[in-house]
């Protein structure tokens, strides 16, 4: 009875691998939860680590559970002193001579080991979200934007219908990198154009003014930088953390530092579901 | 192996299975702890930071758990495939000369430093010299071709920042194996056990490898927490604009950034990245990030206690630290 305890003890190391590999093709295989963490490229890692992660849990349970019935009950063998001896084999042979440092349990592996359960338990039960208003709000993350290299933008967008009158000049979709970079040049692209930007909410300093946010990674969420842009609006501010894609005009500001958020007049917006990559600051796309 | 001979004599006892009873009140109160932690985090569960708290540090497992997979694989590789006499036939016999040969052998290990830490600890087993060892534990995530590259693309038009890291990191880890061969003391380092270290004869290779890789990653995945844990509390705790107020003083820049390089934890494929957004500072203290940054940091630590024991850790990372320091000034000064 203990010897059956014991054994299934012993496949716990081999759980707890295959649990963080399931987490990671959870968050990784049909599904886009790992953007809201980590960048794009890092699918394929993500999946080929989880599948030998898997594979390895697997390996260790069927191991184990075989060898369990293998193995004999009594060997007969030598001792240090040459005098013939019965070795029983112990319930976990491997580490029953192994070191005696700290952090491990020899019955379960390492046992600093069991922290691994806090982000796959995360992972695959609460999902944590991806960073908002608190990581926005905080000044001295503001990404750097390339003040120079953009096209000339089109004088005049094609009207989307041909029999539409041309004088209706449709608003140009841009990412907030492009519309703070813009917003520093010198020959003022941006002056009277309608444009489309698409983001999230926080909250401004005054009634009628809000904050519209991306935050862009480099590698994974723990370097998110933001980009802002200072909207003003009539009407409520929308709740924080939502996403909104919303069209107006630039505003020029002189006399504000080159820092400062550029601030965005605005005609009309509407609430927009969270996009698929969210640190991924693209032009809004659909119609 | 538990030995038991044919006379009952000497049978050594097994190991009580009972929970000895003054291990009860403590356990008691672990599980009360543990409940009015559970009801204080359901409290705050929504709030901002813990929210962030908890993204931050599951992306950070996350980015580092591929790496970890790799590094892993690769060591316990090692240790159940590769003779041991390819090592020592590769490597000079003489440490001092050995350092520099593994260091710029650490260039051919494309990962991330929660990779080395592993690979390193199974050299030592497989009898490569400590110091040999450590210096490609430090040049291995610091030197290889993918961080090199994403520095380059992250530094647009300053190759002398490509060839500054480069001199920089290959000189620290170079120094600091000299400086273990020199001072280095064995009883400081625990040196890592594998989990199938006592020689039971012909134990199938495959086997090895399977338990190697099982023990090395639960064991390297745990501490990667721990790490991420800090650099979460960090993130979330330290407001980014205090920063700024050292962006003025350029000789204060080097030490800040140093330091900021050791309790964000960022991989070193994606430092250059963070180090390019740092546009405030000089290139030099940008040039100490990237250099310190691969070496030393919170969860590097976490995972060094856990592979080589912790009084090898904090002598270690310290010292690792000033050099690392030291150099990029000198490099810096020279190529910036």
């Amino acid at each position: 009875m203990k010897a059956t305890v014991r054994g299934l003890a012993g496949l716990a190391p081999s759980l707890l691998v295959a649990l963080v590999g399931a987490a990671l093709l959870r968050i990784t295989v049909g599904s886009d939860v790992f953007l809201q963490y980590v960048k794009e490229g890092l699918r394929l890692p993500l999946i080929a680590s989880g599948l030998v992660l898997v594979g390895l849990g697997i390996a260790g349970v069927v191991g184990r559970l075989t060898e369990k019935r293998r193995e004999p009950v009594m060997r007969f063998g030598r001792d240090a002193e040459g005098n013939a001896v019965w070795l029983r084999p112990t319930g976990h042979d491997t580490d029953s001579a192994g070191d005696h440092g700290h952090g491990h349990d020899h019955d379960h592996g390492p046992r600093v080991a069991w922290l691994l359960t806090v982000p796959a338990a995360l992972l695959l039960c609460l999902t944590p979200p991806p960073l908002g208003s608190f990581s926005a709000n905080r000044d001295g993350t503001d990404a750097v934007v390339e003040q120079a290299g953009y096209t000339q933008l089109a004088a005049q967008p094609a009207p989307a219908t041909p029999g539409a009158p041309a004088s209706v000049s449709l608003p140009t979709p841009m990412s907030l990198t492009e519309f703070i970079g813009r917003s520093h040049d010198p020959q003022k692209s941006l002056e009277g154009r309608p444009v489309r930007l698409t983001g999230f909410v926080t909250a401004g300093a005054q009634p009628g003014e809000w904050y519209l946010n991306r935050l862009v990674v480099s590698c994974c969420a723990a370097d998110a930088r933001r980009l802002r842009v200072l909207v003003h609006a009539t009407g409520p501010t929308p709740a924080t953390d939502s996403w909104v894609d919303l069209t107006g005009v630039w505003h020029p500001t002189p006399g504000t530092s080159t820092t400062a958020a550029p601030r965005i007049d605005v005609a009309e917006r509407h609430a927009v579901p969270q996009p698929r990559a969210p640190y991924r600051d693209v032009p809004p796309s659909d119609g | 192996m538990v030995e038991t001979s044919l006379g009952s004599a000497r049978h050594l006892p097994a190991a009580p299975a009972e929970t000895p009873p003054r291990w009860r009140p403590a356990l008691l109160f672990g599980v009360l702890a543990g409940a009015v932690a559970a009801a204080a985090l359901v409290r705050v569960w929504d709030a901002g930071g813990v929210q962030t708290w908890r993204t931050v540090m599951v992306a950070i497992v996350v980015q580092g758990v591929p790496f970890l997979v790799l590094g892993t694989v690769v060591s316990a590789a090692i240790g159940a495939f590769v003779p041991e006499r390819v090592f020592t036939r590769v490597l000079p016999r003489n440490p001092a000369l050995a350092v520099p040969v593994a260091g710029v052998a650490g260039a051919v290990l494309p990962g991330c430093e929660c990779a080395s830490v592993p690979v390193a600890g199974s050299l030592m087993r497989r009898g490569v010299a400590p110091a040999a060892a450590l210096a490609f534990l430090l040049s291995a995530p610091a030197v290889n071709p993918v961080v090199l590259v994403a520095t380059a693309i992250a530094f647009p038009g300053m190759p002398e920042m490509v060839l500054g890291r480069l001199v920089a990191s290959l000189l620290t880890a170079v120094v600091m194996g000299w400086l273990w061969v020199a001072f280095g003391r064995p009883e400081w380092l625990r040196l890592p056990k594998g989990p199938a270290g006592h020689g039971e004869g012909a134990r199938n290779p495959l086997e090895e490898f399977r338990r190697g890789l099982q023990h090395d990653f639960l064991q390297a995945g745990g501490f990667l927490v721990v790490g991420a844990a800090a650099a979460a509390t960090f993130n979330v705790l330290v407001p980014p604009s205090v920063l700024r107020t050292f962006t003025d003083q350029p000789w204060l820049g080097v030490p800040v950034l140093a330091f900021l390089a050791v309790i964000l934890a960022v991989c070193s494929e994606a430092d250059a990245f963070v180090a390019a957004s740092l546009s405030g500072f000089s290139p030099t203290a940008r040039l100490a990030f990237m250099v310190v940054g691969p070496m030393v940091d919170l969860k590097l630590v976490a995972l060094q206690s856990g592979a080589f024991g912790r009084a090898f850790a904090v002598r270690f990372s310290s010292a690792t630290f000033v050099v690392a320091v030291l150099a990029s000034i000198v490099i810096g000064g020279v190529l910036l």
